[in-house]
C-alpha cells in the first residue's frame, strides 16, 4: 500500500499551498481551532461522496462522473423522509434507508447503460448525470409531495429549489458525540459514522466480490476466464458506487442544513473526482485511504483559502484558486494517465 | 563489421553486463543465447540506443561499426548507423495497415510532389502497397497488406516487423529479439530463407532465441551470455545443442519424457461441430473426442484456429456446435459452467490473459479457487461477504513457490516483475488451486528459457501421473508434443486434418501441417 501513497505533483502542489495558507492564516490571526474543526467536518461530509467513487474505479469504469445519479437518488430518499415527517437519527438514517432500494434500481439501469459503452465510461457517464438531471426537474416539479415546508408557498405544488432541514434532520450528525477541545470542535459522532463507512468499504474489497471487481478493473479476459461473471460484476459496482452516493449527498445535505433540488447536482462530480485523484488515484485501483486523504487535503485547503483570501486580498481570490485547483488536478490526472498508456505500448 | 569491446551496463545496483566482447563479421549470422536475466535483450538494447539505456545512465566500454567507434545514444543514432531492430514485443502501430507499417518513413511518394518535402509529399498508396507485398513475398509468407495490425495474429505481426527492417536498403546489422518465438516450423524454415539471403548480400545479423535447434542450424557463430559475462563463444561445425545447453545453465538438464502410455478412460470431453469465431483463428466444425487420462496434443501452423481451441471451450468468443463434459452436454458454454464441471483453461497470452500482472503471486493463484469454489474464505454466515481467509491462502501459495520452484522475493511480489518461466509455473498453481479433472494449456513453454521449460513440462506430467489429470497440450512446438502426448490433433484451416499417434514421424506432421493428402473437389 504504501507504493501506492507516493507523493505526486498535485499532491505537492497542494501541500504547499496548505502550508503557505496555514502560515498566512497564522499571520492573519485567524483561530487555527476553528478552521481544523471546519477542516474535519468539511471531510465527513463530502468523504462520503468521494468513497463512492472507488467501487467503479476498481471496476475499471473511471470516474464516475455520473455521480448525480446517485446524488438524485438520496435526494429522493430524503425528500421522502422528509415528506413522512422522519427528524433527528431517524430522519438522516431512514433517509439513506429508503435511498438504498432507490439507488439500486437507478444503478442497475445506468450499469447496464455502462456496459454497453464499454471503454468510454466516463464521457458516458459525464452525460447521462447531465440528462438524468432534467429528467428529475421534471420530476421534482410535478411529484405529489404533500409535507407544505416542501411545496412553492403559492399554488402549493412542485417541491421547492432549496428546502431547509431545520426541524428535521439538519446537522444532526454533525453534533452526535461533538465534544469541544479548546476552541476546536470534534465531530466525534460524524468521524466515528465515516470510519465505520471506509472500514466497510476496504473490507469489501477482501470479499470475493470485492477481489472479482478489482481484478475486472485490471484484466476482464482474465476474470472471464477464471469464472467471473464480467457484466455482473460491473453492474455490481455501478449499483454500489450509486447506493453510497446516495448516503453521500444524505450526509452532505444534513450538514449542510439544506435540501438543494434541481440543477444543483450538476457539477458536483468534479470536486469529488478531484479529491480522488489528489489522494494518489490515477484512474484504476484505489485504497479507501488514498479517498480519504485526497478528501482531507483538498477540502482542508477550500476551508483555509476563504478568510485568508477575505482577510488578505479580494474575496473572489479564493474562488477562483479553488476552481483552477479543481479542474487543474482532473486535468493533469488525465495527461498523466494518457502518458502512462502511450509509455506503456510504446 | 561489428565489434563490442568491454561493455558494461549497470541497472541501479545489479550489474546486467559487465565485460562483454562480441564480434560480428560482415554477412555473418551470429547466435547470442542465454537463459532469462543473462542479458541477452540488454545487449540487443545498447546495440539499437535504446531508450531504456540511456535514461538509466548509458552504457560503459566501446562499440566499433567498420572499425569505427560509435555512441549509440537513440534509436535514431543507431538507425543512421544502418542498425536496425526486430523487437520481441513488437514495435508496431495497431491501428495503422501492413503496408504503412512496413513502408513508414520510408513511403514512396508522388514525383510531383515531392517539391513539398518529405512531410508533405503525396504518398503513392499503390506503389507502397506493391512494395510491402514483395517483401512479405520474400518472407514466404502471403498476407493482404492492407489488412490493419491490429487485426492480425501473433506470427503475422512478427512477419510484419521482420519486414520493416529487412525492407531497408541501408540495411548494415539486423538485431532480432526472438523473432521465432511466435512462428511454427514452417514459418521459420522461410524465415530462415531469407535471412540467409539478406546475409549474403553483405548484412550481419545476430539471432537472439531460446531454440537451440534453430541457432545450430542458422548460426555461422554463437556466443552464449551467462549472468552478463561471455560464458563461451563456439564457431564452426563444432558446437551442438547439448553443448550449447551445458553452457548456458553451467550444469546438465534432463529432457522431460512421457513413460509409456497413459491408462486411457471413460470419455472426458467431445466436441461435435464445434465452431468458433474467434478473428484470425476461426475454427469451422471439429468433432473431438479426449478421454479421460489422456495427454492430448493440438498441433497445427498458427492462424488455422488453434488458438480457439481453448477459448472457445471456455466461452469468450461466439461458438457453435456442442460441447460435451463427461457426456452432458453444456450450455451455455461459460467460463463458470466450465470450471465447475473440472475443465479449466491456461491461455497462451499470460499478460493480457493468463495473470493479474499489477497483483501478487499470491492473488493470482487463489484468485480462480476463490471466485468459483469459494475456497480460501473465512467462514460467515453470508457467504457473498465472507472475507478472504490470507493465512489459508499464504501457506497455500508458498506451498506451490516451494513445489514448483518459482524464483521470487517472495508470495507477494508482483507477477509482473517475475521472468517469463515463473509466471507460467504461477498460472500452473493457478490451475493446480482448482484442482481440475480436465486441463488445457496454450503454449506452456512460449517465451520460457529452456531450464525453466524442462520443469514445466515434469510439472505437467508429474500432474497426469500423480492427480491423473487430462491434459490438453495446444503448441507450437511439435518436439514438446512429440515427447509429451498420446496423440497429436492437427488442426489446418479450422478443422481436425489429422489426429496422429505421438510416434509418427516429422514427415507426416509436416504433411498434415502444410494441410497434404487432401483430396480437392
Amino acid at each position: 500500500m504504501r507504493s501506492r501513497l507516493h507523493l505526486q505533483i498535485p499532491q505537492v502542489f497542494i501541500l504547499v499551498m496548505l502550508v503557505v495558507l496555514l502560515a498566512g492564516a497564522f499571520h492573519a490571526g485567524i483561530p487555527l481551532g476553528g478552521i481544523m474543526g471546519d477542516a474535519l467536518v468539511r471531510l465527513v461530509m463530502n468523504g462520503v461522496l468521494v468513497m463512492s467513487m472507488i467501487p467503479m474505479l476498481n471496476a475499471g469504469l473511471g470516474v464516475n462522473f455520473g455521480l448525480p445519479v446517485g446524488i438524485c437518488a438520496g435526494l429522493l430518499g430524503m425528500c421522502l423522509a422528509v415528506n413522512f415527517r422522519l427528524t433527528g437519527l431517524a430522519g438522516l438514517f431512514g433517509a439513506m434507508l429508503i435511498s438504498i432500494p432507490i439507488g439500486a434500481v437507478l444503478g442497475y439501469l445506468y450499469g447496464r447503460l455502462l456496459n454497453r459503452v464499454k471503454g468510454r465510461e466516463e464521457i458516458a457517464g459525464t452525460f447521462v448525470g447531465f440528462s438524468f438531471i432534467s429528467i428529475m426537474n421534471f420530476f421534482w416539479a410535478v411529484a405529489p409531495f404533500t409535507n407544505p415546508t416542501m411545496l412553492w408557498p403559492i399554488g402549493g405544488q412542485g417541491l421547492r429549489p432549496v428546502i431547509g432541514l431545520q426541524g428535521y434532520f439538519a446537522k444532526v450528525l454533525n453534533h452526535s458525540w461533538s465534544f469541544r477541545l479548546g476552541d476546536l470542535t470534534v465531530p466525534f459522532g460524524m468521524l466515528v459514522f465515516f470510519a465505520c463507512l471506509a472500514v466497510l468499504l476496504h473490507l469489501f474489497f477482501h470479499t470475493r466480490a470485492g477481489t472479482a471487481m478489482v481484478a475486472t478493473g485490471e484484466n476482464e479476459v482474465f476474470a472471464g476466464l477464471s469464472g467471473v461473471d464480467v457484466k455482473a460484476i460491473r453492474t455490481l459496482a455501478v449499483i454500489l458506487s450509486t447506493v453510497l452516493a446516495a448516503w453521500g449527498i444524505c450526509v452532505y445535505a444534513q450538514s449542510y442544513g439544506f435540501l438543494e433540488l434541481y440543477s444543483a447536482p450538476l457539477m458536483m462530480a468534479f470536486p469529488a473526482a478531484s479529491a480522488i485523484f489528489l489522494g494518489g488515484s490515477l484512474g484504476h485501483r484505489t485504497a479507501v485511504i488514498q479517498a480519504v486523504i485526497g478528501t482531507f487535503l483538498f477540502q482542508t485547503t477550500y476551508v483555509i483559502s476563504g478568510p485568508i483570501a477575505n482577510a488578505l486580498l479580494v474575496p473572489e481570490v479564493a474562488e477562483i484558486f479553488r476552481m483552477i485547483l479543481t479542474n487543474g488536478v482532473i486535468l493533469y490526472a488525465m495527461l498523466y494517465e494518457g502518458g502512462r498508456r502511450r509509455r506503456v505500448q510504446g | 563489421m561489428l565489434t563490442v569491446r568491454g561493455l558494461k551496463k549497470r541497472f541501479g545496483n545489479t550489474d546486467a553486463l559487465r565485460s562483454v566482447d562480441l564480434h560480428v563479421e560482415e554477412g555473418e549470422i551470429h547466435g547470442l543465447v542465454g537463459l532469462n536475466g543473462s542479458g541477452k535483450t540488454t545487449l540487443l538494447n545498447v546495440l539499437f540506443g535504446s531508450a531504456v539505456i540511456s535514461a538509466t545512465g548509458g552504457y560503459g566500454g566501446e562499440v566499433l561499426l567498420n572499425e569505427r567507434p560509435v555512441y549509440l545514444s537513440s534509436p535514431a543514432r543507431a538507425i543512421g548507423c544502418g542498425i536496425g531492430m526486430v523487437h520481441q514485443e513488437f514495435a508496431l502501430i495497431p491501428s495503422m495497415t501492413v503496408t504503412e507499417n512496413v513502408t513508414i518513413r520510408r513511403e514512396r511518394v508522388f514525383a510531383p510532389t515531392a517539391i513539398l518535402g518529405r512531410d508533405l509529399a503525396l504518398m503513392n498508396a499503390p506503389a507502397n502497397r506493391r512494395r510491402a507485398s514483395s517483401v512479405l513475398e520474400r518472407l514466404g509468407v502471403r498476407l493482404d497488406p492492407s489488412l490493419r495490425v491490429m487485426d492480425l495474429t501473433v506470427n503475422m505481426r512478427q512477419f510484419v516487423e521482420i519486414a520493416r527492417e529487412i525492407d531497408r536498403d541501408d540495411l548494415r546489422v539486423l538485431l532480432l529479439d526472438e523473432p521465432t518465438s511466435a512462428l511454427n516450423y514452417g514459418e521459420v524454415q522461410a524465415l530462415f530463407a531469407s535471412l540467409r539471403s539478406l546475409a549474403s548480400r553483405g548484412v550481419s545479423l545476430i539471432f537472439v532465441s531460446h531454440r537451440l535447434e534453430e541457432i545450430t542450424t542458422l548460426c555461422h557463430a554463437v556466443t552464449v551470455l551467462r549472468d552478463g559475462e561471455v560464458a563461451g563463444c563456439f564457431t564452426g561445425p563444432a558446437y551442438d545443442v547439448d553443448a550449447l545447453a551445458e553452457c548456458m545453465i553451467g550444469h546438465h538438464v534432463t529432457r522431460a519424457q512421457r513413460q509409456g502410455a497413459s491408462r486411457k478412460g471413460s470419455e472426458a470431453l467431445r466436441l461435435e461441430g464445434f465452431s468458433v469465431d474467434m478473428p484470425g483463428e476461426r475454427i469451422n466444425g471439429i468433432d473431438l473426442t479426449v478421454s479421460r487420462g489422456e495427454i492430448l496434443g493440438l498441433a497445427g501452423p498458427s492462424g488455422h484456429g488453434r488458438p480457439a481451441f481453448g477459448y472457445g471451450i471456455m466461452g469468450m468468443y461466439p461458438t457453435s456446435g456442442r460441447v460435451f463434459v463427461d457426456r452432458d452436454h453444456i450450455a451455455p458454454l461459460n467460463a463458470l459452467a466450465m470450471i465447475s464441471r473440472g475443465l479449466f483453461f491456461i491461455p497462451e497470452d499470460r499478460r493480457a490473459a493468463g495473470l493479474l500482472t499489477d497483483h501478487s503471486i499470491m492473488e493470482n493463484i487463489v484468485f480462480a479457487a476463490m471466485q468459483c469454489k469459494g475456497a480460501f474464505l473465512n467462514t460467515f454466515p453470508f457467504r457473498p461477504l465472507a472475507l478472504e481467509d490470507r493465512r489459508h491462502a499464504h501457506r497455500f501459495a508458498e506451498e506451490c513457490v516451494e513445489r514448483f520452484g518459482i524464483r521470487c522475493t517472495g508470495v507477494h511480489q508482483k507477477v509482473s516483475e517475475l521472468s517469463g518461466g515463473n509466471q507460467q509455473k504461477v498460472c500452473i498453481a493457478r490451475a493446480l488451486a482448482m484442482n481440475p479433472g480436465i486441463l488445457m494449456v496454450s503454449e506452456p513453454t512460449r517465451g520460457v528459457d529452456i531450464a525453466a521449460k524442462e520443469t514445466i513440462l515434469h510439472i505437467f506430467l508429474d500432474l497426469h501421473r500423480g492427480a491423473g489429470t487430462t491434459l490438453v497440450i495446444s503448441s507450437s512446438e511439435l518436439d514438446e508434443l512429440m515427447r509429451m502426448c498420446d496423440r497429436i490433433a492437427v488442426i489446418h484451416e479450422g478443422r481436425i486434418f489429422d489426429v496422429l499417434d505421438a510416434e509418427a514421424t516429422e514427415t507426416e506432421f509436416a504433411l498434415a501441417f502444410s494441410g497434404e493428402r487432401r483430396v480437392h473437389g
